[in-house]
């Protein structure tokens, strides 16, 4: 027998015409152990209040239009299952709300033109001269389909995108979706702008260095896209390429491999002045000195080594991969 | 019980700008009769940093720092959050990928060493909890933390992503953690709940992205604030440089005064077990914690 | 209100593959093209397509692709538009390649194929079970990349169309947003609104198909074409009808009654699990009429696909796994799931040529009017489509319309229109807003959607489908006492629903008169008072036209027949 439970939702309501500020409205359901997320919103709509307002269209998790955000879990309506939600949140009342509350239109639906502009940002289209009337396909093996499948999978949604913590304080940042989209063609053996799209995803302040590494967009895709894994292939593909600039994010990358080298551990003095450069380090003398009271420097004759170094620095002479010549 | 021991990976920051970590946690260990080894021989874990420009000699590295844990014959214990996620990373991925376990220990071959994937890798945070046990952690307790209004914040790469969290931190929950929250009570204090508590911090973009950075900084220390913090406390090392060292910044960026001081781990934890303030650090914070 | 008048050459209403595909052929030839959907284009329901794209890869086995498709099709297809199909579909695929489609390969790197239901071949390329997906993401990008205009959250309500001289000269429709009108004045006007399985109660379909191009075309006294043939898919999840594809038994899954019984040897001893859909649907629909269904309520059939391994499972059926999981809380590598057939697919549509111009009736065409995709029906489907057909149908006849378009444009005269054309749309909508009768949009859709599938499903008789006409009669009635409750013009989702439903009573009515008169069993219509197929008096296909009363009247239209003589039809 399927059980049933009555749950409270607590539902974002809001028209940008008319309302001055949202309201919550309380609306308390029988649902069956098998409901997923939007049937509840269909029932909210189809019962209660049919000018409750929300996207949904495949209702399988394939169209990307039902994202939602509850109990601040970003998600897509159609692929989260209530119990599971309730039980998660050790609750009996689910609060419903838009993805991004500030962008609410009406109810759950958002103006998503900022997610769309970062979609057209980083060329999202195979470029290559198209053969109109092939005869034969390009071969590519099934590793280097491989590559690409995951990233291929995003389907727009913006769950990853209103949960990215460097979106919301920086609205600026190209953010994980769009970042996967770029990683997905610079990634395709057929595409002849893999260093456009790297130059573009470099620009500091904007591009792959302004994440956080919180991953919180890998936690909440439907879709296993794996956003800041793509992101991380981005940033690889950088000095492969060579198209790393020679700049503080660059440089704290590769700082690392130079800190490791000398003392196997990470001289923090040293990898911020590495990064920054010996006039950077002048905005953190205020943050430099606090700590010095705080007795949390250590100097560069305490500095010590981890044992066995040679071993390190056999490794990185044997296992690198990569180089940094710096633009 | 018989004694815990653990290979202790002890990273670059608890040796170097946050002593007062490695401090407390020696301390509490002591006092819980746990044995931390320490890998001497550790390398760097790379901070989620060395993988953007060299994704294989980080997984390299960190296999040979697993090793060293494996000759012990010992679990491996961190007490960073990201030290966690590159370490613990690194074994999960070489466990799942034979292919790749074959390229490193090609390498390992050059200099001895071989990785097998025989031990485990967890936040000391989780061996308190899973292994030593709350109930007889509270046991121990002395000085219970009655007074204090705890915001508890659990820092990214303990809870997310997912796969490394399943397979070495117990599963913890990166929607609803609970462990930190648990750990609290089990010292007698207060734990505050407060949406930032699984967010965050924004340490990994410092240099990069130092608005982005200082902004989700400030944003989580008011969250905790507003929410009658007295303390706040992390079990990583990074957002306690964060919440702690660029405070100031932070609290310029928010355009409100914070003052809130912030907590490791094993300090609040000697604390309550009655250890001396002197000997877990609580001098060496740029915040004072007015317990020292 | 003043209505603002858009000029363009060409309009093109729907995103999916066949929308797409037109418009970017459109703007690449420098017309000036906009496209007009009312969800996001990779929201179109092209993008739920999971098993496959049929294409005879290898040259020889075109002829084979072309029996195939007009055997599925109960001999009901065009022959010379399946021959054209099947010719141009390896050209098709290979161009989806080239424009970046992340297709699934063999070991030396070419295109890998899979068998699917009723092909003598494994024909089917994919993209592991997410083709639609991958596709119709890689024709929106060069079709954007081209410079198409795409308009998104406009609904298209009405057609301009000029009886007097049988020409089509634009679009009437509303953004979404805010309920502004507007006329999109053009040269020539595409249809490629996809399909109508959201009229039935168990369905693979999404929200948005519910047939509105099909019912907008009607009212205006064009005909509509086969509308009898709906493809019910036997795979759909139990409950919900959210769709397994084909490729679960085209990688070998098997169906099991109550007793486990693999019981399509009953009613297909060859090909069992993948004859054609018709007759795997039938024989899951009789197992449990005859009591051998499985589940609560014995309202479904067991797939089991565990002897396939985890392994397999994962690398080839991974969204499937996750939708049996979602939905039923049933995982395939671990346990056999629930299945019953599901209403999936439209063979019926809007009347073509081959060259995708939209006929007036069975002879003459409209001039400046083209459709492909599902809901055209040109018809390469006949009776029945075989599964991986119709995403190469939507893509190529997609493009071929809008290569058509192209050719035929200079000829097309761009006739100004005005203010007025806009005022029977917008009259519509402002009823439904305004007015304040006693009957619930939701349930009187859902009380259509069940007696649907009650009385004109997969099994269908004279008296269930006399009885459906009279209930559509009343439900039409009742839907002139309807009220909403949303008064506002910001994104009125209820609004919209209400026009919707509006379209799906008008449609669900073609589909029971055409089904009632043909009294026959031919590939999707099964008809248990005339249970096989009768060429002698209905090797033909049903056109139908609307009155103002909603009446409906039936003519009859020559099916193209070619290599291929009707036979009878077994697997
Ligand atoms: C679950 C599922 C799986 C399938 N799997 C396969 C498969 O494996 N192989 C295969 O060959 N076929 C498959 N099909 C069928 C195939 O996917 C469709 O027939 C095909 O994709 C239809 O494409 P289309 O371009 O005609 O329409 P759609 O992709 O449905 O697009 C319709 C467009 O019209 C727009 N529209 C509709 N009405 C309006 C309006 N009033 N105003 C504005 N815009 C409007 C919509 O917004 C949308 O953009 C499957 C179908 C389903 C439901
Ligand atoms: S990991 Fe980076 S991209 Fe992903 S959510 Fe965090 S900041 Fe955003
Ligand atoms: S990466 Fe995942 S969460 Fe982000 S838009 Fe794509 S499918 Fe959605
Ligand atoms: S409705 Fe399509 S993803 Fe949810």
């Amino acid at each position: 027998m399927s059980t049933t439970r009555t749950l409270r939702f607590r539902v974002f309501r809001f028209n940008a015409e008319t309302d001055y500020l949202p309201a919550y409205k309380i609306y308390d359901l029988e649902v069956d152990e098998h409901e997923l997320m939007l049937d509840v919103l269909d029932k909210i709509k189809w019962t209660k209040d049919g000018s409750f307002s929300y996207r949904r269209s495949c209702r399988h998790g394939i169209c990307g239009s039902c994202a939602i955000k509850v109990n601040g879990k970003s998600i897509i309506a159609c692929k989260d299952n209530v119990f599971e939600l309730a039980d998660l949140f050790e609750t009996d009342e689910l609060i419903i709300e838009p993805s991004r509350t500030e962008r609410a239109v009406k109810d759950l639906i958002v103006d998503k033109k900022d997610f769309w502009s970062k979609y057209d940002a980083v060329k999202p289209y195979l470029v290559a001269e198209i053969d109109e009337h092939p005869v034969k396909e390009n071969l590519v093996t099934p590793e280097d389909a491989e590559l690409i499948n995951e990233a291929d999978q995003c389907i727009q949604c913006g769950v990853c995108y209103y949960a990215c913590p460097a979106v919301e304080v920086n609205p600026d940042f190209i953010g994980p979706a769009a970042l996967a989209k770029a990683a997905r063609f610079t990634t395709d053996v057929r595409d002849d702008a893999k260093l456009d799209r790297l130059e573009i995803v470099n620009e500091l302040g904007k591009g792959i260095w302004d994440c956080v590494k919180c991953y919180e967009c890998a936690t909440a895709c439907p879709k296993g896209v794996d956003p800041i894994g793509k992101i991380t292939t981005l940033h690889n593909q950088t000095f492969e390429e060579d198209m790393a600039e020679d700049n503080v994010a660059t440089r704290h990358a590769v700082g690392f491999k130079h800190a490791i080298a000398r003392h196997g551990l990470l001289d923090e003095t040293e990898i911020v002045r590495y990064s920054e450069g010996t006039f950077g380090m002048v905005k953190h003398i205020g943050v430099g000195l606090d700590m010095m009271r705080a007795g949390k420097v250590v100097m560069p004759w305490n500095m010590h080594n981890s044992k066995n170094l040679d071993e390190v620095k056999k490794l990185i002479k044997s296992s690198s991969t990569t180089t940094f010549k710096g633009k | 019980m018989s004694k815990l021991r653990y290979a202790l990976f002890a990273g670059c920051t608890p040796k170097g700008s946050t002593p007062e970590l490695m401090m407390a946690t020696m301390a509490v260990a002591e006092k819980l009769g746990i044995e931390l080894v320490e890998l001497e021989a550790a390398s760097c874990c790379g901070a989620s940093h060395l993988q953007d420009f060299d994704d294989f000699l980080s997984v390299v590295l960190n296999a040979r720092n697993l090793c060293y844990a494996e000759k012990e014959g010992l679990d491996m214990v961190t007490v960073c959050n990201t030290c966690q996620l590159n370490v613990a990373g690194a074994n999960l991925r070489l466990k799942s990928d034979s292919k790749l376990k074959n390229s490193v220990n090609e390498k390992l071959a050059e200099v001895g060493l071989n990785y097998t994937g025989s031990v485990q890798v967890k936040h000391f945070l989780y061996a308190i909890l899973e292994d030593y046990g709350l109930d007889n952690l509270a046991e121990q307790v002395v000085k219970p933390l009655r007074e204090m209004n705890i915001a508890p914040f659990y820092g990214c790469h303990n809870i997310r992503p997912t796969d490394i969290a399943q397979d070495s931190n117990g599963g913890e929950s990166p929607y609803m953690p609970t462990s930190l929250d648990n750990l609290i009570i089990a010292l007698g204090g207060n734990s505050i709940d407060y949406e930032s508590k699984n967010k965050c911090c924004g340490f990994h973009a410092d240099l990069q992205a130092p608005h982005t950075s200082h902004a989700l900084t400030g944003k989580a220390l008011l969250d905790a604030k507003d929410n009658n913090a007295d303390y706040m406390v992390t079990p990583c090392p990074l957002c306690h440089l964060n919440f702690d060292t660029q405070q100031k910044n932070a609290a310029k960026a928010a355009g409100r005064e914070i003052g809130l001081p912030v907590l490791h781990l094993p300090q609040i934890i000697g604390l309550a077990l009655g250890i001396e303030p002197k000997k877990l650090g609580l001098d060496k914070h740029v915040i004072d914690t007015q317990l020292a | 209100m003043s209505v603002e008048i858009r000029k363009y050459d060409v309009v093109i209403v729907g995103a999916g593959l066949a929308g797409c595909a037109a418009a970017r052929e459109c703007q690449m030839a420098g017309l000036k093209t906009v496209v007009l959907t009312k969800v996001h284009p990779l929201r179109s329901h092209s993008g739920a397509a999971q098993g496959g794209i049929n294409a005879a890869l290898n040259e020889a086995d075109t002829t084979s692709h072309e029996f195939d498709t007009v055997k599925g099709s109960d001999y009901l297809g065009d022959q010379d538009a399946i021959e054209l199909m099947c010719q141009k579909a390896p050209e098709t695929i290979r161009w989806l390649e080239k424009m970046g489609a992340v297709f699934s390969r063999n070991e030396d790197g070419s295109i890998a194929q899979r068998p699917f239901g009723g092909q003598s071949q494994p024909r089917a390329c994919f993209a592991k079970d997410r083709t639609g997906l991958i596709c119709l993401q890689t024709i929106y990008e060069q079709a954007h990349r081209a410079g198409v205009e795409f308009l998104d959250e406009w609904y298209v309500g009405d057609l301009v169309y000029d009886n007097a001289t049988s020409k089509v000269n634009g679009v009437v429709a509303c953004n979404l947003r805010d309920t502004q009108f507007a006329i999109f004045n053009a040269k020539v006007v595409m249809f490629a609104t996809g399909g109508y399985g959201r009229t039935y109660k168990i369905n693979s379909n999404a929200h948005a198909n519910t047939g509105d191009g099909l019912s907008i075309v009607a009212r205006h006294g064009l005909p509509l074409e086969d509308m009898e043939f709906v493809q019910f898919h036997p795979s759909g999840l139990a409950g919900s009808g959210v769709l397994m594809s084909e490729a679960a038994r085209g990688e070998g899954g098997h169906l099991l009654n109550s007793n486990g019984e693999r019981f399509m040897s009953k009613y297909a001893p060859e090909k069992m699990e993948l004859a054609s859909r018709d007759v795997v649907s039938r024989g899951i629909e009789r197992e449990i009429m005859e009591g051998r269904g499985v589940g609560e309520k014995k309202d479904a059939v067991y797939l089991d696909v565990r002897h396939l391994g985890e392994e397999k499972i994962m690398e080839r059926l991974p969204e499937l796994r996750d939708l049996a999981l979602a939905f039923l809380g049933q995982d395939m590598a671990k346990e056999p799931i629930m299945i019953r057939a599901t209403a999936h697919y439209s063979m019926g549509g809007i009347p073509t040529d081959i060259n995708c111009h939209v006929k007036k009736n069975p002879t003459e065409t409209v001039t400046g009017f083209y459709a492909a995709g599902e809901c055209a029906c040109v018809s390469v489907h006949g009776a029945n489509r075989l599964g991986a057909n119709s995403v190469l149908e939507a893509v190529l006849f997609g493009r071929h319309a809008g290569e058509n378009i192209v050719k035929d444009i200079e000829a097309i005269a761009m006739v100004d229109v005005d203010e007025s054309s806009a005022d029977k749309f917008m009259k519509e909508v402002d009823w439904v807003i305004a007015t304040n009768g006693s009957e619930r949009v939701p349930a009187l859709r859902a009380y259509l959607q069940e007696t649907m599938t009650e009385n004109a499903g997969v099994f269908r008789d004279e008296a269930r489908l006399a009885k459906q006409k009279e209930i559509i009669k009343e439900i039409r009635k009742r839907y002139q006492n309807i009220r909403i409750d949303d008064s506002s013009r910001l994104f009125n989702t209820d609004m919209q629903e209400a026009i919707e439903l509006g379209h799906m009573i008008d449609y669900a009515a073609f589909i029971v008169e055409g089904a009632l008169a043909r009294k026959e069993s031919r590939g999707a219509q099964y008809r248990e008072d005339y249970q096989s197929r009768d060429d002698a008096n209905f090797l033909y296909h049903t056109y139908a036209t609307m009155d103002g009363e909603g009446n409906i009247s039936l003519d009859k239209g020559a099916v193209s027949i070619g290599k291929f003589q009707p036979e009878a039809r077994t697997y």
